[in-house]
């Protein structure tokens, strides 16, 4: 094969210059150890080789290091220039193509078995083998063939006995000392926003902390410190003056500046964006057409975003519905290499209780929508409120108007999972609010006046014994007049009175006493279990979230889950 | 044995039935250099005589090697470090590979990237643009830097 005589030449060069580089030093600077060693890493390089067969990696990363070599064979020709003959320079200079066609080689090994004699002491690990040694063992070419990228280091000259060598030193002051390997060591144990930052460090970082891999083993370093991820309530709604939808996040992080963001494609003033689902950190939005597209109808676009890392997927277009209910779940595959995957489920408006309806569904591993029939023996009835459905356990949850919690497989569309309502529930009025806190499902009801005759309470019910038929266990019982606020006593006067207007917004991600609740324009955090509130931030407009709608919570996690590569971004 | 590199030696001059008989052997390391090496010896006796010493009391063994790491780190240099990691990854130390990996981490933590850049001795490379649309798509990351 032409490439593997190639890879033959490479190696009948390097050991000849090694043999003439061997002889020069020798004479020069007596370094009898480390001719040794060169010999011993050579047979490493060998080994390393052959080990690499089985670990073959496609990585965009090994591009740049393509013009590395170049740069140091440059330095390494003018080095040579002063001391060795011209012929040997030019041997060196087909260094240069030697190192670019490694790409194309995919790292086989063709040196057979002269592998097997190599001292196992010298057997390379993940980092630091293949030490080829080019030039005056200043620099050191590093295969790291875990990654498949070709690095360069400096390596200080030992014994000074010439002058020659300060002025080599000199010369190699631009190339970093860290393998590959190590770099990353270093870069996984920073925190979300360092390493983020880093990508601005230079190319090859880049490359690195772009690569989902990057994103695997950092999330794998840092899933054993135990804390709480910080999280945020994203707002959605509509300025009435100007017409133009905001999205506002509760959180004053910097990591959560990025919620808001929309993909450019989408930022026109003819484009309306909202914000339909989310599952963990990524969002599920709607990009409709304001205005008639000719001929087609209106179309709407959906898209996957992730607002932390901007990587954004576009789903194929749909007609456009007004009041559709949506459902959004993602989860790792770890049949495709912890690939995510996910399903958007759109469930059209229907009247009234129905066993069967029909159901849009899109699977991230087809690509492509699918209309499908939804089972709901039992009987299902949509919310007088377009929620999203909840995901958990891997299915779909909705509140049905008959009382009841409904679970959809996300695939089939058929009701998995079928749950009674409290016994403690008004069943005069709906729920406030279907969420998950802490691993379980909850719904919520606010009881009393106006809608009877009794002082307003917050009801609080979470859903145990899930695989046993489930059974509601009401958490909390909450008086409004009983609730305090220490730091805005007009909160805790207000709810004293007689009709407050209080809605839920959403339940916290992890703490079981705690809940968001929207009083008067603005967002008050309230525990609870110790009956405190506390105001977290002003809404400028009530009208969008009651019963929690167009509320969503995102929680930040350990590294921005990537999103793969979909189809083609529509417009 | 905490340098598994050298285990490995050792296992491999069994295998292979080389009869040494001087109870000293020398063992070549041609990538450590001594000042490293002194280093990671002790903190190598340090790790092993705390482990010893609180044999059955994890928490205590992990606080008294937080402290001990502390102090060595006041008095290591931070462009040690990255020799003190080529030597601990060398020697397959896994331990003090960790920790000193750790060191570096926090030290570039929150830190710009003209900081990171002169730490690591490197230059940017980005293209003329590259670099501002960068800083402009992660434009959180950059809040709350600390001063140079």
């Amino acid at each position: 094969m032409a490439e593997g005589a190639l890879f033959a030449a490479a190696h009948g060069i390097i050991e000849k210059l090694a043999g003439q580089i061997v002889r020069e030093l020798d004479c020069r600077w007596a370094f009898k150890d480390e001719i040794t060693n060169l010999e011993k890493s050579l047979f490493a390089v060998k080994a390393a080789l052959q080990d690499a067969e089985a670990k073959q990696h496609n990585s965009e990363a090994i591009k740049p290091w393509l013009t590395r070599p170049k740069d140091a064979m440059c330095d390494v020709d003018d080095l040579l220039d002063q001391i060795f003959n011209v012929d040997l320079r030019r041997q060196l200079m087909t260094c240069d193509k030697i190192c670019i066609d490694l790409n194309r080689i995919n790292l086989e090994s063709i040196w057979g078995s002269a592998g097997k004699s190599c001292s196992s002491f010298m057997r390379p690990r993940s980092v630091d083998f293949g030490q080829m040694e080019v030039g005056m063992k200043n620099r050191m070419v590093t295969l790291d063939l875990e990654i498949g990228m070709i690095g360069w280091r400096n390596v200080k000259v030992l014994k000074n006995r010439n002058s020659e060598v300060g002025r080599l030193q000199k010369l190699l002051t631009r190339i970093e000392d860290l393998p590959i390997s190590l770099l990353l060591e270093i870069l996984y144990r920073l925190d979300l926003k360092s390493a983020m930052r880093c990508k601005s460090v230079a190319r090859q970082w880049c490359y690195l902390i772009s690569d989902p891999s990057f994103a695997n083993d950092f999330v794998r370093l840092h899933a054993s410190s135990v804390v709480d991820r910080p999280f945020a309530l994203l707002l959605h709604y509509v300025d009435k003056q100007i017409k133009k939808r905001h999205l506002l996040a509760t959180s004053e992080e910097p990591e959560f500046k990025s919620l808001t963001y929309i993909p450019p494609i989408y930022q026109h003033d003819n484009i309306e964006v909202t914000v339909q689902a989310s599952c963990n950190d990524l969002l599920l939005c709607c990009a409709n057409m304001v205005g008639n597209d000719a001929g087609s109808g209106p179309m709407s676009v959906y898209y996957v975003i992730n607002p932390i890392s901007r990587q954004w997927t576009a789903l194929p277009p749909m007609p456009e519905l007004a009041r559709a209910r949506v459902g959004f779940i993602c989860w790792y595959d770890t049949a495709l290499h912890k690939q995510l995957s996910y399903r958007v489920m759109r469930i059209p408006e229907f009247k009234g209780e129905s066993a069967e309806f029909s159901v849009e569904i899109f699977s991230s591993d087809t690509g492509k929508w699918t209309q499908s029939v939804g089972l709901c023996p039992q009987g299902f009835q949509l919310d007088v409120f377009a929620f999203p459905g909840v995901p958990y356990n891997g299915l779909l949850f909705w509140w049905s108007s008959t009382d009841c919690l409904v679970g959809f497989d996300p695939n089939t569309s058929k009701c998995c999972q079928f749950f009674e309502k409290p016994v403690e529930l008004n069943p005069s009025h709906g729920i406030e609010r279907l969420g998950v806190c802490h691993g379980t499902l909850r719904i919520c009801q606010i009881s009393g006046y106006p809608y009877e005759v009794a002082d307003p309470c917050l009801r609080v019910w979470e859903l145990k014994d899930y695989d046993e038929g489930g059974k509601w266990n009401l958490e909390h019982e909450l008086y409004f007049d009983k609730m305090v606020s220490e730091k805005s006593p007009w909160l805790t006067e207000y709810l004293s009175k007689k009709y407050p207007t209080v809605a839920v917004l959403a339940y916290h991600p992890n703490d079981r006493e705690v809940v968001y609740l929207m009083i008067k324009f603005k967002v008050v955090f309230c525990n609870l279990r110790r009956k405190t509130l506390e105001v977290v931030c002003d809404i400028p407009t009530a009208d969008y979230f009651y019963h929690g709608c167009n509320v969503f919570t995102f929680v930040l996690p350990c590294w921005p889950t990537p999103i793969p590569f979909q189809t083609e971004k529509a417009t | 044995m905490k340098f598994c590199a050298v285990k490995q030696y050792f296992d491999d001059e069994n295998n292979n039935n080389i009869t040494s008989g001087a109870s000293t052997t020398m063992i070549p390391l041609p990538n450590v250099e001594s000042h490293p090496l002194a280093i990671l010896i002790t903190y190598c006796k340090k790790h092993l005589k705390i482990k010893a010493n609180n044999a059955d009391n994890k928490k205590e063994t992990e606080k008294e090697m937080e402290q001990y790491e502390q102090e060595l780190l006041k008095k290591v240099m931070p462009q040690e470090l990255t020799e003190l990691i080529l030597a601990a990854n060398y020697l397959n130390f896994k331990e003090a590979l960790d920790f000193f990996c750790r060191a570096v981490a926090s030290a570039i933590q929150n830190k710009s990237i003209e900081f990171v850049r002169k730490f690591f001795g490197l230059e940017s490379d980005f293209e003329l643009g590259e670099e501002e649309k960068l800083r402009e798509e992660f434009a959180w990351s950059f809040e709350g830097v600390d001063e140079d």
